[in-house]
């Protein structure tokens, strides 16, 4: 049963055209990854799931719903969370602020009980965020601030976590702990769509992987064997990843 | 095609006269032309510069009041009037700004809407000059019809004139200053300064303006001066399309029209008018001329971009020179490091962001800091580039104490750097924002800007042959004609690099190139990296997580945590460091 699908989506810009004829399902309870180098338009298919851009072409389905050209709060009411590249946390307000608005999504289990447990959980998945609960979100270093952005995402208890670049400009301690914390979500069974750099990271990760150039699927497969293509490992797992070759 | 609009606008204003003497269609059709010189200066200031002003009237008052002085009381001829009431308007505009742009944004409208009301209320009560709520009569007047030709005249020069100036050194300043005032300043460019020229070039049109609108009437009363005028000013600019040349053109010509044929409405006609501006601004939000150029700009983009493809093949040898010199510059350095930190320390409200960093960085070669996030990485290039002031301790780039000193004056001794999440000027194109860096602080006349001057477009051709071969060197070249906000995160860090190195600085200062880069990217980057070092480029200070590349490139590195040099040394002696270990690569590495 696929959570999400997208289906011959062509988007872009103005009169820009990035993507084109993209199509992609995303299994229920799994983890797939969107591969690809800058400008690929990896960035521009989230938002476009996610309901920030309106495709010219093309359906977005989650479960049996259409939410494609559907405004972004839309979406995520339906269950569809974006954790967008640079994290966009409300850094005026309190750690403890931002997990309750991610909650404001939700639409089962709005009671405070239900919040409050979900709270509890998140922050034993991210433990250093329960010290600074009640200090300002903006004085969270980098990699505090990606984990309060992914908490604030898992706080509107998606079907679908879209999370874009989640290693951005973060030191490798903290690179491996975010990557342990998705690893983690996967088995509680969330279904997650990853976009990221660190393409030999996200493909230990993902159980599936597309591999998207210039605004266009190349590629797709198990991520096991994606892995193995030796295009891939040329253009994607050349040099710069000796530290996460496949455990 | 726009070309052919621009006749089409001009066959209109020279033939109108031979068509109808009917003096009231050549009245509203000069009010079209002074609204136009008005707006088109407030461009400027509001569409290039991004700060807004409600207080033109103020000037446009200024320019009037001038003009109706010198030509009742000093007796002086209506052509010797106008230029000493720009004079007047420019420089009480340029006062204006020293003192009011120490803020921006929506403070700087509230101060400029007390500078028009001090003006209005000083035209009512200085009598014995201004004529006090009667105004000034009796001034000379010539003829509507010659007149008409005069204001047409005026308002095709202002718009060349802007015209001239978007293309300019000083144009691109203004935008730079507008999309990103820490980037321009790491640039050279004071943004203090850049928006006070703004402001004085505005303030200048405005009293232009206001010179012919005095000569044109004959007479000048406090009336026409008020803050509805400035709001005028500001909407008709709106809706036109700010920051676009034509813009002011066709809002003039809807603000000035519009209430015309509203007349007939009577008591609805501000109802109509004002639900048309609200609309305008949820339908239109560039304006009309933004809505029209929309589709067309990315059509003709392309077939530019092919156009410079071909220009910038053969190009080397202005290149090659200037190499020459930039090496001859650098070698004169010597011995003495360039870059001395001792005891640094930093702290934001009680917490130690740098504690007592000490760090040398030599004339050559590329020194890393790392750390876990939150280390004081970026806080340390910060105080390196003077966006920080050290609490305690010194700064000395070549022996000279550089701690306290502005940005722009720490970029003008030759350090450069990137941001951590991309500084782009987003309404320049790419290679704009690369000329922004080859021409740094040396922006020129800007009287010689505004009017083109030949000598202003051959330095300007030489710094697009110089920005167009710097992109080529960094194959940014299939870009070069986008607007940078356009480009993906990934060559927004690779389009700073190469806009930083346009200044051919001593120092550069990168913090996290390769975040958000695939691992090829990052080895051509690794690469660029290395060819910079190998061809004499200045000395990189680079803040990194990518162990590889930091590990690959780096001559020797400085590990911090919370604010502490924990280990410094060279790439085998870090990696091997418990501590470094234990703070930031983690136990298994």
């Amino acid at each position: 049963m696929s959570a999400l699908t997208v289906s011959g989506v062509t988007v872009g810009y103005g009169a820009i055209q990035v993507l084109r004829e993209v199509s992609l399902t995303v299994p229920a309870g799994q983890i797939v990854t969107i591969v690809g180098g800058n400008g690929a338009g990896k960035t521009t298919l989230l938002k476009t799931v996610a309901g920030v851009l309106r495709p010219w072409r093309g359906t977005v389905t989650v479960g049996a719903e259409a939410i494609g050209g559907r405004p972004s709060y839309w979406v995520a009411r339906r269950g569809v969370v974006l954790v967008p590249e640079g994290r966009g946390i409300f850094g005026d307000q309190t750690v403890r602020e931002n997990l309750l608005l991610g909650a404001l999504a939700r639409r089962e289990g709005r009671d405070a009980a239900s919040v409050a447990a979900d709270l509890e959980r998140n922050l034993t998945l991210f433990p250093a965020l329960r010290d600074r609960l009640d200090g300002p979100a903006g004085g969270l270093s980098g990699g505090q601030q990606q984990m309060l952005a992914l908490a604030r995402g898992l706080m509107a208890r998606p079907r679908v976590l879209l999370l874009d670049e989640p290693s951005l400009g973060l030191s490798p301690l903290f690179v491996r702990q975010i990557f342990d914390a998705i690893g983690r979500l996967r088995q509680g069974g969330l279904t997650i769509l990853l976009v990221e750099q660190m393409a030999a990271q996200a493909l230990a990760l993902a159980d599936y992987a597309y591999i998207l150039e210039r605004g266009a699927i190349t590629l797709e497969g198990p991520a096991a064997s994606v892995r193995e293509d030796p295009a891939v490992m040329h253009a994607y797992l050349g040099r710069g990843d000796r530290r996460s070759t496949p455990r | 095609m726009t070309w052919v609009a621009w006749g089409c606008l001009a066959a209109a204003a020279g033939s109108l006269p031979l068509f109808t003497a009917n003096t009231y269609y050549l009245y509203v059709a000069t009010s079209v032309g002074l609204l136009t010189i008005v707006t088109s200066g407030l461009n400027v200031l509001v569409g290039f510069t991004g700060q807004m002003s409600l207080g033109h009237a103020g000037f446009y008052a200024i320019g009037a009041y001038a003009a109706a002085i010198l030509t009742t009381r000093a007796g002086w001829s209506a052509w010797a009037a106008i230029p000493v009431a720009i004079l007047v308007a420019a420089l009480v505009g340029a006062g204006v700004a020293g003192a009011a742009l120490r803020v921006t944004g929506p403070y700087l409208a509230m101060v400029t809407i007390a500078f028009g009301i001090i003006v209005e209320s000083l035209l009512v009560e200085w009598v014995s000059v201004t004529g006090g709520p009667g105004g000034i009569f009796n001034i000379p007047k010539p003829s509507l019809h010659a007149f008409y030709w005069v204001i047409m005249g005026g308002a095709a020069v202002s718009l060349w004139l802007v015209a001239n100036l978007r293309r300019s050194a000083w144009g691109r300043a203004f935008l730079a200053v507008k999309g990103s005032d820490v980037a321009a300043e790491s640039l050279g460019l004071s943004a203090y300064y850049v928006r006070i020229m703004a402001f004085t070039v505005s303030a200048g049109f405005a009293g232009a303006a206001g010179g012919l609108f005095t000569l044109l009437n004959g007479y000048v009363s406090p009336d026409s001066f008020t803050l509805q005028t400035s709001i005028l000013f500001l909407l008709a600019l709106l809706f036109g399309g700010e920051g676009r040349v034509a813009g002011p053109v066709a809002g003039s010509i809807a603000l000035t029209l519009l209430p015309e044929f509203l007349t007939s409405l009577a008591d609805f006609r501000l109802i109509l008018y004002g639900s048309l501006l609200m609309c305008s601004i949820y339908w239109l939000p560039t304006g009309v001329i933004g809505a029209l150029t929309r589709r067309g700009d990315s059509e003709r983009d392309s077939e530019r971009d092919r156009d410079r493809d071909r220009d910038s093949a053969g190009d080397g040898d202005s290149d090659r020179d200037s190499d020459r010199d930039r090496n001859g510059d650098r070698d004169s350095g010597g011995g003495v490091p360039l870059l001395q930190v001792e005891k640094a320390s930093l702290a934001f409200g009680g917490v130690a962001a740098l504690s007592e960093v000490t760090l040398t960085v030599p004339a050559r070669g590329i020194q890393a800091v790392i750390g876990p996030n939150g280390a004081g990485k970026t806080t340390l290039l910060n105080a390196l580039s003077g966006f920080y002031v050290p609490d305690s301790g010194g700064i000395r780039l070549r022996e000279v104490p550089v701690e306290g000193r502005p940005p722009y004056a720490i970029a003008r001794l030759g350090v450069a750097r990137t941001f951590q999440t991309a500084q782009v000027f987003g309404d320049l194109s790419v290679t704009e924002n690369v000329a922004v860096g080859v021409a740094g602080p040396r922006l020129g006349s800007v009287v010689a800007a505004l009017v083109g001057a030949p000598w202003t477009r051959a330095a300007e051709a030489r710094l697009r042959r110089r920005a167009l071969a710097l992109l080529a060197e960094a194959g940014l070249t299939e870009w070069a004609e986008r607007p940078a906000n356009a480009l993906p995160a990934g060559l927004r860090r690779r389009l700073e690099i190469v806009r930083a190195l346009a200044r051919r600085p001593r120092l550069l200062l990168l913090d996290e190139p390769a975040a958000g880069l695939a691992p090829a990217e990052i080895a051509e980057l690794d690469a660029y990296l290395a060819r910079l070092r190998d061809t004499g480029g200045p000395a990189v200070v680079l803040v990194e997580h990518h162990m590889d590349l930091v590990m690959a490139v780096s001559d020797h590195i400085t590990v911090l945590d919370y604010g502490r040099v924990i280990a410094s040394g060279t790439p085998e002696v870090v990696r091997t460091n418990p501590a470094v270990i234990e703070a930031y690569l983690g136990a298994s590495e």
